[in-house]
């Protein structure tokens, strides 16, 4: 018997079961879609799902993350089937504009194609899936908000691999692309929660010097001297290109907002002139705070994201979630703390399934119409579906 | 971390953000990015120069940015009207439904309202449907902030107001440069014309279309005063999209109202005149209704000389818009008018001076015919023989494939080569039997009298040395003067041909004719010996081919 449901984790990628199920669906939701969520060890599963969907004319999109979540558990193999019972507006957006200059024009055209296909409905979420190389995401987010501004709620999650080396990690029914954004039109939808939990610590340094989502300098010194010294410290380790993702998780940066909220930024690799990549930029001469191996209230996390969700205008038991879980902060607490979140998440929410994915960044806001955000280490939940309230 | 460095962080932030923006739009829209950043603040205005009047409460304010609401954004640059007590007053938060609903949309419900005052004249809301969480006194946070925004306000307004000053100026400048460059090309394009020109109304047409299609001017259109009791202009080319504009419309040169638009004073003046814009400039009103439907604005027209420096028509030359007509263009259009009046002028020159070489021609030749028909009176024997050794020796110099000008002149000469028998007395001209020596020698003289009769007449061709050089033979035994070979000219030893041809081709008082094929035999028998080889070759051809004299 095939299961019903909107959503299916599938262990293995087996073009048969794959048919089966899209011909089980196909049978309730004719016109329907599927969100196609990958395991980077399956990345090249991609063309075979793409011939299975083609053979049954079923509009298909999807993405590559570092791992699937799963019943409480991080999968790095099978795929996650998300049902949409009509597919929403998509569209693969590649080359994304890198120079200021070029941004603009780029974003008006981007937005120009996204307005053309708003319904009148107020509650629109733009669903973004992002490679993770694309260097100025906290940009281009800006950017649109001030092109869609209240139009629609702002969502995301940032696709790719934990190796931080490029990949193609979006697609549709036909394409694969990297260094772009998958956008997703999705209506009726009231968007996404967002909550990290970290707290502000006590240590200020100055990025002296950034460029974009790189930062040279911290408290006029190149960056990497700081960072090992703060390593040798706090590990008595020393630092070097391949272990330094595996550390730096422990020391992300922080942006300290008004709202006594902080904006986490994780950097993820150390380039050859000793400067610090970050996914999501750091604005100019920012003062950040050095989050010193914070400590990470899961529980006030997990009841601060139920709550929001609760907020969004349903009770959450019972209901789908989609779930980005940021593969920094896995890393930070360790597998087993992460799945004790993510086990968590589902004893209190009382979710009917939570289907997800490991993520390179997110997006969202702490609540609905909110400015929206690029965070790192966050966890990022929504509604699945129409099935909103 | 403390609450004062956390404040102090934001406000470094503000301040960095504020700091780097000159120009007032970015200013305000990235302050007020900041400021929902770190406030959760979904939407946000700059509302300036607010009003000091209050009037039933509410005051007027210029809605300068707004982001995160799409229905206000829509509202940017309007003046709206607002209540006093939400944009006046220290800074404030509050939820005050009652006060924002002029904010609802379609797209929000806001309750809540953040104020930060920046100066007297200015305000920011920030607005959300609920006031958000914050441990951080934002009332009081931003205040340092709105004091450095106040004065980036007016420094970027200075800044804009230079930099649109500069704008305005480039784009003079590249205006002008463009008219000036419209101008050049249409005179390089128009001399190209002038080169190739072949007759004054295809010269007219071929200007007027080059100075709308290359110029990219509306319209052009060349004029030419009448001598007639209106004075009138009379259109004889013109280009443009409306072919039937100038039918409908009266031009004249004479001192009245049709007479006093720019097209009539160029004429009457020998000036350029400008009307820069047709629709308000008191001396077009004649035109103005049909320039107005068809789109002109600017008129200029440019006098037409002869060269003697009298104007006799005008080029006229429209535009779509207003004030087109750059001063330095102006000048470069005068230039190309002169030299369509050059063109013009050449033209009726070379005309005149072809009509002249026909009438001078025709004239030589009828005096030919003349001369010709002297000697052939006296000799009726060998009546025709000059106009026939004319036809078949300029159908050999068209075989050889000389110029048609070498080939009249091969023709003339034919015409008249024995015109020097003249000096001959008719009996031995006509004399039925062989002649004697003495006689032989008299005849022979013909050939050096023809070319003493001829040679004070001015031709273009060598009439009379071919008169002359007719008995010369390549090897020298010819008379009167023995030459040899090249010594020979061409036409000579062609006309040669035609006449040993001619001559043994008809009868003679002393002897039948001895048919064609004798004439070519003894040619033949000749060749490269008395006869131009190449001459008796053509000659073959030509009989061979059918001629015949008519």
């Amino acid at each position: 018997m095939i299961p019903s449901d909107t959503a299916r984790y599938v262990a293995e990628i087996d073009e048969g079961i794959l048919d089966e199920q899209l011909a089980a669906w196909q049978t309730e939701q004719p016109k329907l879609g599927v969100l196609v969520l990958l395991p980077e060890a399956e990345r090249e599963a991609v063309t075979r799902i793409q011939h299975v969907f083609a053979r049954r004319r079923v509009p298909l999109a999807g993405a590559v993350f570092p791992a699937l979540t799963e019943a409480g558990a991080f999968r790095t193999r099978g795929a996650w089937l998300l049902r949409f019972d009509e597919m929403p507006y998509v569209a693969l957006y590649p080359d994304l504009p890198r120079e200021e200059g070029k941004i603009p024009a780029a974003l008006d055209a981007i937005t120009a194609d996204l307005k053309s296909h708003l319904g009148e409905g107020r509650d629109v979420t733009l669903f973004l899936l992002f490679d993770a190389m694309v260097p100025n995401i906290a940009t281009l987010l800006d950017e649109l908000y001030l092109r869609l501004a209240n139009r629609v709620h702002y969502m995301g999650a940032n696709a790719g691999s934990e190796s931080f080396k490029p990949m193609p990690c979006l697609f549709d029914g036909s394409r694969t692309m990297q260094d772009g954004v998958l956008a997703m039109l999705l209506q009726p939808h009231r968007g996404t929660v967002l909550e990290h939990g970290y707290r502000a610590p006590e240590q200020m340094l100055t990025a002296t010097s950034t460029e974009g989502n790189r930062i040279l300098q911290i408290d006029w010194r190149p960056a990497f001297e700081v960072y090992r010294e703060i390593a040798r410290a706090q590990y008595c380790i020393e630092i070097d290109q391949q272990n330094f993702y595996q550390y730096a998780v422990h020391f992300p940066f922080g942006i300290v907002r008004a709202n006594g909220m902080i904006l986490v930024r994780i950097p993820v690799a150390l380039e050859k002139d000793g400067s610090l990549f970050c996914i999501g930029e750091v604005p100019p001469n920012a003062l950040l705070t050095l989050l010193k191996a914070p400590d990470v209230d899961s529980a006030h996390t997990i009841e601060t994201l139920t709550e929001g969700l609760e907020g969004l205008g349903a009770p959450v038991a019972g209901k789908e979630l989609l779930l980005f879980y940021c593969a920094g902060r896995r890393l930070h607490l360790g597998v087993e703390a992460a799945e004790h979140e993510l086990r968590l998440l589902a004893e209190r929410t009382r979710a009917r399934w939570i289907a997800g994915a490991l993520s390179l960044g997110e997006i969202g806001s702490s609540s609905q119409w909110e400015y929206p955000q690029f965070q790192n280490a966050t966890l990022v939940a929504s509604y699945w579906g129409q099935r909103t309230s | 971390m403390s609450q004062e460095q956390q404040i102090l962080t934001i406000l470094y932030d503000m301040a960095i953000s504020i700091g780097s923006e000159v120009s007032l739009k970015p200013l305000l829209v990235k302050t007020l990015q900041r400021l929902l950043y770190h406030t959760s603040f979904p939407a946000g205005l700059v509302l300036l120069d607010v009003s000091t009047d209050d009037v039933a409460g509410n005051v007027e304010a210029t809605l300068e940015a707004a982001i995160g609401d799409f229905e206000l954004e829509g509202g940017t640059g309007r003046v709206l009207k607002l209540p006093a007590v939400l944009l006046r007053g220290g800074p404030e938060l509050r939820e005050a439904p009652e006060l924002l609903t002029r904010f609802a949309g379609k797209g929000n419900a806001y309750t809540a309202f953040l104020r930060l005052p920046i100066d007297r004249n200015g305000v920011i809301l920030l607005l959300a449907a609920r006031v958000p969480h914050t441990d951080l006194p934002l009332t009081r946070i931003f205040q340092p902030v709105m004091a450095i925004l106040s004065k980036a306000i007016l420094l970027c307004r200075h800044y804009d107001a230079h930099t649109a000053g500069l704008v305005t100026e480039r784009n003079t400048a590249w205006e002008d440069l463009h008219k000036v460059n419209r101008a050049l090309k249409t005179m390089s394009a128009c001399n190209e014309v002038l080169v190739r020109a072949v007759d004054e109304p295809a010269l007219l047409e071929e200007m007027c279309r080059v100075v709308v299609d290359v110029g990219g001017y509306r319209m052009a259109w060349v004029g030419y005063a009448q001598q007639d009791e209106q004075k009138s202009v009379r259109p004889l080319a013109q280009s443009g999209p409306e072919t039937g504009y100038l039918k409908k419309l009266r031009y004249s040169w004479a001192d009245d109202e049709f007479g006093r638009g720019p097209t009539g004073l160029a004429i009457r003046s020998g000036e350029a005149h400008v009307v820069m814009d047709a629709l308000t400039d008191p001396s077009f009103a004649p035109w103005r209704s049909a320039a107005n439907e068809i789109g002109f604005a600017s008129v200029l027209a440019l006098p037409i000389t002869d060269g003697e420096g009298h104007t006799f028509g005008a080029l006229t030359i429209n535009t779509a818009k207003a004030d087109s007509f750059h001063e330095e263009e102006i000048r470069l259009l005068r230039e190309l008018a002169d030299d369509l009046s050059y063109g013009i002028t050449s033209l009726r020159t070379r005309a005149e001076r072809a009509r002249t070489a026909e009438q001078l021609y025709r004239g030589l030749e009828d005096t030919i015919q003349a001369l010709s028909a002297t000697v052939e009176m006296r000799d009726p024997y060998t009546s025709g023989h000059q106009r026939r050794v004319a036809a078949l020796a300029a159908a050999i110099g068209a075989e050889l494939g000389l110029t048609p000008d070498r080939i009249n002149g091969i023709r003339l000469a034919g015409m008249v080569h024995d015109v020097g028998k003249v000096g001959i007395p008719a009996e031995i001209l006509s004399k039925p039997s062989l002649l004697t020596s003495i006689e032989v020698q008299m005849v022979r003289e013909h050939a050096e009298m023809g070319y003493n009769i001829l040679k004070d007449v001015k031709f273009s061709w060598p009439i009379a040395e071919i008169t002359r050089q007719h008995h010369e033979r390549l090897d020298g035994s010819g008379y009167p003067r023995g030459l040899k070979g090249d010594a020979i000219c061409l036409e000579a030893r062609i006309v040669a041909v035609a006449d040993v041809v001619e001559s043994m081709a008809s009868h003679r008082p002393y002897r039948p004719s001895r048919g064609m094929l004798a004439a070519l035999e003894e040619i033949a028998a000749y060749r490269g010996t008395h006869f131009d080889a190449q001459a008796v070759d053509a000659c073959r051809k030509v009989l061979e081919a059918g001629f015949r004299w008519s």
